[in-house]
């Protein structure tokens, strides 16, 4: 994932309904960067298809 | 001081009082919180109003158990009847619940003595601060240090033998992440052991209750009142609680451990003293019988990915609301973890429970072949407070949240002290719901080390 840019950030917290000061906004890009390259690793190498995100009915003894 | 095991045998023998125990904690409390600021409440009168009951029974002869006039106290995302829960936030500043969270209740059924509310990184997420209401608490070690966090009240005040046990929670790290850096024992247990009704959630899927205390030993009696099967939690396990204290005595001998190393000395080094004092320990392990052998894991980099895109993107769901309305009454450190949680897409959450489960699967194929598991709880001694980045976690991974992702039992035990004279800390980490096998062996560490004979002076 690349990085945000200015007006992306600024157009993804609005559509989240987020109003943060300039200030705060160029922090939070500085730590996108840091997650963006989690985006790429949780999706590469590719996930196994059995891996869904299955409903379970019961928590406890098998 | 006492260790929980010791004042209980003194309670039941009629030769310590809970209430000069709970007076004497009170003391201490009064005394040292200016300096660690461990407690951001404390309630003196329901304190000593319930260890005069249990100083009635005790003389009555009709004692609950071990933990009968115990003083401990609550992690402030704990919900207490009556008494205020703010999770360290100016959000919550005037919430008082009408209703204890069900562990509470289960730990009062027990007969402990609540001191009051202990600091938190705000809601367990974000921290240090030092633009909230209240300041973050401070390592007894050393006050110029960091506790870790979230649950840094608990660390702060079992350490400093303000309290015997308290209360944590665990989201990616946060009752053994202060475990190691205040010296003390605290266990993760496995996902669904202990309910978490009325606890103020962080990351729904994430989230588990569990204790902190001195020893091993005393988790045990502290994790027998907080587990068991509560309705209304939906992750809460309807199955048998063992008895945790009597198994203490299975120890280690005929256990096959497998070491993370890639872990701790690859995917995110430790320091060289964190290293030699893990390395002396697995010494320790195999004399108590056990079997040492290597294991591999997924990278520790895929289990951090993955548990922080699920952490964040379920954080800022708990609290989209108040991102959306009233933002500027969070600390900062929270508010901009929760807004990078609104700029993910249902892809990206999506993605990482995926992800998670993948990891799931080739985490159970390779440890088919052990028992427990073993690797870093911390990197090395506790950095100074001021000093910890704000994103240290998207910066290098951390030890502990694989096993928030898995689910699995997790504890971490002093290892010893480094160079600056701070602890070191290790994990032991078991199967699901082998919370008892993870406690035994962390108790056999206890017993055949020396580490528990040293405390703060402070």
């Amino acid at each position: 994932m690349p990085p945000l840019t200015e007006a992306e950030l600024a157009a993804r917290l609005a559509t989240a309904g987020i109003t943060l000061p300039q200030a705060e906004q160029d922090d939070l890009r500085a730590a996108y960067a840091l997650l963006a390259p989690m985006l790429d690793m949780i999706r590469q190498p590719l996930i196994p298809p059995a891996a869904e995100p299955a409903i379970t009915f019961a928590a406890g003894e098998r | 001081m006492h260790t929980i095991a010791e004042a209980a045998a003194l309670i039941a023998a009629k030769k310590l009082s809970p209430v000069e125990l709970v007076q004497s904690s009170l003391a201490r409390a009064a005394a040292l919180n200016d300096k660690i600021h461990a407690f951001i409440r404390i309630t003196p009168e329901p304190a000593l109003e319930a260890a005069r009951a249990a100083e009635a029974r005790a003389m009555a002869g009709s004692l609950r158990g071990p933990l009968d006039g115990i003083p401990i106290a609550h992690k402030d995302i704990y919900c207490t009847a009556g008494i205020a829960t703010t999770a360290h936030s100016a959000q919550l500043i005037d919430h008082v619940p009408t209703e204890d969270a069900t562990t509470v209740r289960m730990l009062a059924q027990a007969g402990v003595v609540s001191l009051g509310k202990l600091a938190t990184h705000e809601f367990a997420f974000g921290g240090p601060s030092f633009d909230l209401p209240w300041p973050p608490a401070r390592n007894p070690w050393d006050t110029t240090r960091f506790t870790s966090g979230s649950s840094s009240g608990t660390g702060a005040a079992v350490a400093a033998g303000i309290i015997m046990g308290g209360t944590g929670s665990d989201t990616g790290g946060s009752i053994r992440g202060p475990a190691a850096l205040c010296g003390i024992a605290g266990i993760k247990p496995t996902y669904g052991l202990c309910p978490r009704t009325g606890i103020l959630p962080l990351a729904q899927t994430l989230d588990h209750a569990g204790p902190m205390a001195w020893t091993v030993e005393d988790l045990s009696f502290l994790l027998q009142a907080m587990a068991g099967h509560d309705p209304a939690d939906p992750a809460s396990a309807s199955r048998a609680v063992p008895d945790f204290h009597a198994s203490l005595a299975q120890g280690v001998r005929g256990k096959r451990i497998g070491v993370i190393r890639h872990f701790h000395e690859r995917d995110n080094p430790v320091t060289a003293t964190t290293l030699r004092a893990m390395e002396q320990a697995l010494a320790v392990l195999r004399d108590e019988g056990a079997t040492v052998l290597d294991v591999t894991l997924p990278p520790l980099a895929e289990f951090n990915a993955s548990g922080w895109v699920i952490l964040v993107a379920e954080a800022y769901a708990v609290h989209e609301h108040w991102m959306r309305s009233t933002p500027e009454k969070y600390g900062e450190f929270l508010r901009h973890r929760l807004a990078l949680g609104g700029l993910l897409s249902g892809a990206d959450y999506l993605q990482a429970q995926r992800r998670r489960r993948d990891l799931i699967a080739r985490t159970e194929a390779a440890t088919a072949g052990v028992d427990l598991l073993i690797t870093a709880a911390a990197v090395g001694e506790a950095p100074v407070i001021e000093a910890v980045p704000k994103w240290a976690s998207l910066m290098a991974p951390n030890f502990t949240i694989p096993f928030n992702l898995t689910g699995w039992p997790a504890l971490s035990v002093c290892t010893g002290f480094g160079e600056g004279g701070l602890p070191l800390s290790m994990q032991i980490v078991g199967k699901p719901f082998d919370d008892a096998g993870v406690l035994a062996a962390g108790h056999a560490f206890e017993r055949a080390t020396g580490f528990r004979a040293t405390r703060p002076a402070i």
